[in-house]
C-alpha cells in the first residue's frame, strides 16, 4: 500500500519532478476544456472550429495603432543599448505621441483623403511630452537615484 | 520607528498620482504600482511603502471620480460606483456624490486597517507552526479560491493559474541545481528564469497599451459627461441610517481582500448586491441612491487593508496590486510570510501607519480640492500611455541592474497578457501561480524528501487536513457556483 503513494526519482532528476507533475496537470485540463467546449457548442448548435465567424480582433480595430504601438515598441527596445537610453527614447517616445495623437495625416499623406498633412500643435504637444520626461526620466533615474539605465 | 516629512511628502505623492492612475479609464492601481517600482530602489523600504501604499489607496480611490462624472469605471474596483454615482450626477448632484464616494472610501479604508492590525499578527501565528506540507497545501488552496471565484469557466481558472507555475519553474531548479524547460539559445538569460518585475510591468502595464492601441487610444466621451457644481449640497447627514452599510460593505471587501486573487470588482459587485437585498428601498438602487454609491466605495477601498493580511501573515498576495507589492518586498530583500512581523517589527508599523496616512491624505487631496480633482478625468490616456513605456523600460532594465532580456520578457508578458483576454483566460490566477509557483514546487519537494518520497506526506498532519478540507470546500463551491451560473444561462436562453 505504501509503495503505491511512493514517488521514484533520482536526486539528478528531481528537477523535472514538478514539471512533470504540472504539465499532466495542464495537459488534462486542456482536456476538459475542449470537451466543455464540445458540449456547449452541441447545445448551442455551434460548429467546433468556426474559422469564418472567429475574429481576434475587435470589429474595425485601428490596425495603424495596434501595429504601430508593437513596431514602436521592438524597434525602441532593439535600439536601446546601441544608441543608447536618452536618445532612444527622445526618438520613440515621440514616434508613440505622433502615433496616438494623429497629428500627421497618412491618408492626406498619400493623397487619399484632403486636408492639411501635419497638425501642428498635437506635434508640438508631442515634442514637448517627449523632451520634459525622457529627459526628465533619464535625469531623475541616471543621475539623482543612480540606477543603471540601458 | 522614525518618522520625517520624507515620508509625508512620498505618500502623498503616491497618493496624488494614484488618484490619477484611478481615474484614468484603462490605468489601474496595479499598474501604477508596478510602474513605479523602480524608483523604490533608490529609497529605502520604510520610503518606499510611503510610495506604494500612497499609490495602491489612491488608485483605488481615484477610480470614483470617472465613474460619477462620465459612467466609466476608472479601477475595475469603481464598478458597482458608476450604478447610482453617474445617475446622481446626471441630476446635478456631482458635488454630492462625489464627496459621498470620497468619505465612505475612507471609512472602508480605515476599517479594513483596522482589520489588517487585528488579524495578521494571529494569522501569522498560525501559520509559524506551518511545515513544507502545510506550506505546500496553502498554495493548492490559494489557487483554488482564485478558480472557484473567477467568473466564467472555473477550469479555466485552475488553467490559467497552473500555466503561471509551469512557467515559473523556467530555468534552474535550485535543489540539484540543473535546468530545465530553457531553450539552448536563452540558458544565460534564463537561468534564473522569468523575472517577476518584467513579467508584472507587462502583464499590467504592455497589456493595457496593447489593448487601448487595438481600439485606438480613444478618450472616454465627455459629451455626456456630468458637471461638478451642484444642486444638492453634501452634507454627513447623507450617511444617516447607512452605518451598518458602510461597516458591511467595508467588511466584504475587506474579506475579499484577504481571500487570495480576488479583485475588487467582485467585492464592489458583492458589496452592492447585499446592500440591495438589505436596503429598504431596493428599488431605489441604480437610479442615483445614496446607499448603493456608499456599498460600492466602502467595500472597494475595504479591499486595501484586507489584501495585505494574507500577503504580511501567509506570503500569499490577496489581489494583483499586492502581488505587484511582493516585487518591492523582494527588492529590499525581506521575505514575506509568517516570520515577517515578528523579524521586521519596525517594517510592519510602518506599513499600518503609512496606510493611515495615505487614507487620511486620499481624504485630504479629494475632498477639499474637488473642483480640481475632477479635471483629472480629462487627462488624456493617449498622452499618458507613452510615458508609462518610458517608466516600464527604466523599471524592467533595473531589475537586475542592466539586463536587456528582461526588458524583451517585459514585452513578451505584455503580449501574453493581451492573447489571455483575447482567449478570456483569467490573468489573476495566472499571476498568483507564478509568483507562487517556485515556492510550491521548493514545499512540494521538502515535504516529499521528508517523508521518504511518499505523496502520504501531505495526508499525515491535522493542521494539513484543515487545509484539505478547505481545498474541498472551495472546489466544492465552485461546481456548485458552475452549475447554477449554466442553469441561469440555459433559463435565460429559453427566454
Amino acid at each position: 500500500m505504501k509503495d503505491l503513494f511512493k514517488l521514484n526519482y533520482k536526486y539528478s532528476d528531481s528537477h523535472l519532478v514538478v514539471p512533470r507533475i504540472i504539465g499532466g496537470i495542464l495537459i488534462l485540463l486542456a482536456v476538459l476544456l475542449v470537451i466543455e467546449r464540445a458540449k456547449r457548442c452541441k447545445k448551442e448548435g455551434k460548429p467546433f472550429f468556426d474559422l469564418k465567424g472567429y475574429r481576434f480582433f475587435e470589429k474595425n480595430y485601428s490596425k495603424l495603432k495596434f501595429w504601430g504601438s508593437l513596431a514602436i515598441l521592438a524597434a525602441y527596445f532593439a535600439l536601446l543599448e546601441v544608441i543608447h537610453f536618452l536618445p532612444a527614447s527622445l526618438i520613440f517616445i515621440f514616434l508613440l505621441n505622433v502615433l496616438y495623437d494623429d497629428s500627421i495625416n497618412l491618408a492626406a499623406l498619400f493623397g487619399k483623403a484632403e486636408g492639411p498633412v501635419i497638425r501642428w500643435k498635437p506635434l508640438l504637444t508631442s515634442a514637448m511630452i517627449t523632451v520634459v520626461f525622457s529627459v526628465g526620466v533619464w535625469y531623475l533615474f541616471g543621475t539623482v537615484f543612480n540606477i543603471t539605465l540601458p | 520607528m522614525e518618522f520625517t516629512l520624507t515620508f509625508i511628502l512620498m505618500a502623498a505623492l503616491g497618493v496624488a498620482v494614484g488618484i490619477v492612475f484611478g481615474a484614468v479609464p484603462g490605468m489601474t492601481a496595479t499598474m501604477a504600482i508596478a510602474v513605479f517600482l523602480p524608483l523604490t530602489y533608490a529609497f529605502d523600504m520604510a520610503t518606499a511603502l510611503y510610495l506604494l501604499l500612497g499609490l495602491y489607496v489612491g488608485g483605488i480611490s481615484g477610480g470614483l471620480l470617472a465613474a460619477i462624472l462620465i459612467n466609466i469605471p476608472g479601477t475595475p474596483s469603481s464598478l458597482c460606483t458608476t450604478f447610482d454615482g453617474y445617475p446622481m450626477a446626471r441630476r446635478g448632484e456631482a458635488e454630492r456624490a462625489l464627496k459621498i464616494g470620497i468619505v465612505s472610501s475612507l471609512m472602508g479604508g480605515l476599517f479594513s486597517l483596522g482589520c489588517l492590525w487585528l488579524l495578521t499578527p494571529p494569522l501569522a501565528r498560525i501559520a509559524i507552526k506551518f511545515g513544507a506540507v502545510e506550506k505546500f497545501l496553502l498554495i493548492l488552496w490559494a489557487m483554488t479560491v482564485i478558480a472557484a471565484l473567477s467568473k466564467g469557466s472555473m477550469v479555466k481558472g485552475i488553467f490559467a493559474g497552473f500555466l503561471g507555475v509551469f512557467i515559473s519553474l523556467i530555468g534552474e531548479f535550485s535543489d540539484n541545481n540543473t535546468m530545465r524547460m530553457v531553450p539552448h539559445l536563452f540558458r544565460r538569460e534564463l537561468r534564473a528564469g522569468f523575472q517577476l518585475l518584467p513579467a508584472l510591468i507587462g502583464l499590467f502595464a504592455v497589456t493595457q497599451l496593447f489593448q487601448e492601441a487595438e481600439s485606438g487610444m480613444k478618450a472616454a466621451s465627455m459629451d455626456q459627461g456630468a458637471d461638478t457644481h451642484s444642486t444638492r449640497k453634501f452634507s454627513f447627514r447623507d450617511f444617516k441610517g447607512n452605518g451598518i452599510n458602510v461597516i458591511r460593505s467595508a467588511a466584504i471587501g475587506t474579506l475579499m481582500g484577504i481571500l487570495p486573487g480576488v479583485g475588487g470588482s467582485a467585492a464592489s459587485i458583492m458589496a452592492y448586491s447585499q446592500a440591495k437585498s438589505f436596503s429598504k428601498h431596493p428599488e431605489d438602487f441604480g437610479t442615483g441612491t445614496p446607499e448603493g454609491l456608499i456599498a460600492s466605495e466602502s467595500s472597494n477601498n475595504g479591499l486595501t487593508g484586507g489584501a495585505l493580511v494574507p500577503l504580511l501573515s501567509l506570503g500569499i498576495p490577496g489581489d494583483s496590486t499586492t502581488a505587484v507589492m511582493i516585487g518591492a518586498f523582494m527588492l529590499h530583500g525581506l521575505q514575506v510570510g509568517p516570520l515577517f512581523i515578528t523579524q521586521n517589527p519596525d517594517i510592519w508599523n510602518t506599513i499600518l501607519l503609512a496606510l493611515l496616512i495615505s487614507n487620511i491624505l486620499m481624504f485630504l487631496l479629494m475632498f477639499y480640492p474637488l473642483k480640481w480633482v475632477a479635471k483629472i478625468v480629462k487627462i488624456p490616456k493617449k498622452r499618458v500611455f507613452p510615458v508609462v513605456i518610458l517608466m516600464c523600460v527604466v523599471g524592467a532594465y533595473a531589475t537586475r541592474s542592466g539586463v536587456m532580456f528582461d526588458v524583451w520578457s517585459m514585452l513578451i508578458f505584455g503580449a501574453l497578457g493581451y492573447i489571455f483576454a483575447k482567449i478570456k483566460l483569467p490573468v489573476a490566477p495566472f499571476l498568483i501561480g507564478f509568483i507562487l509557483g517556485g515556492d510550491l514546487e521548493t514545499y512540494f519537494m521538502d515535504a516529499l524528501n521528508g517523508h521518504d518520497k511518499s505523496l502520504i506526506a501531505f495526508f499525515t498532519r491535522p493542521l494539513g487536513w484543515a487545509i484539505w478540507a478547505l481545498i474541498i470546500l472551495s472546489v466544492g463551491y465552485a461546481i456548485w457556483d458552475n452549475r447554477k451560473g449554466k442553469k441561469m444561462e440555459s433559463a435565460g436562453m429559453k427566454d
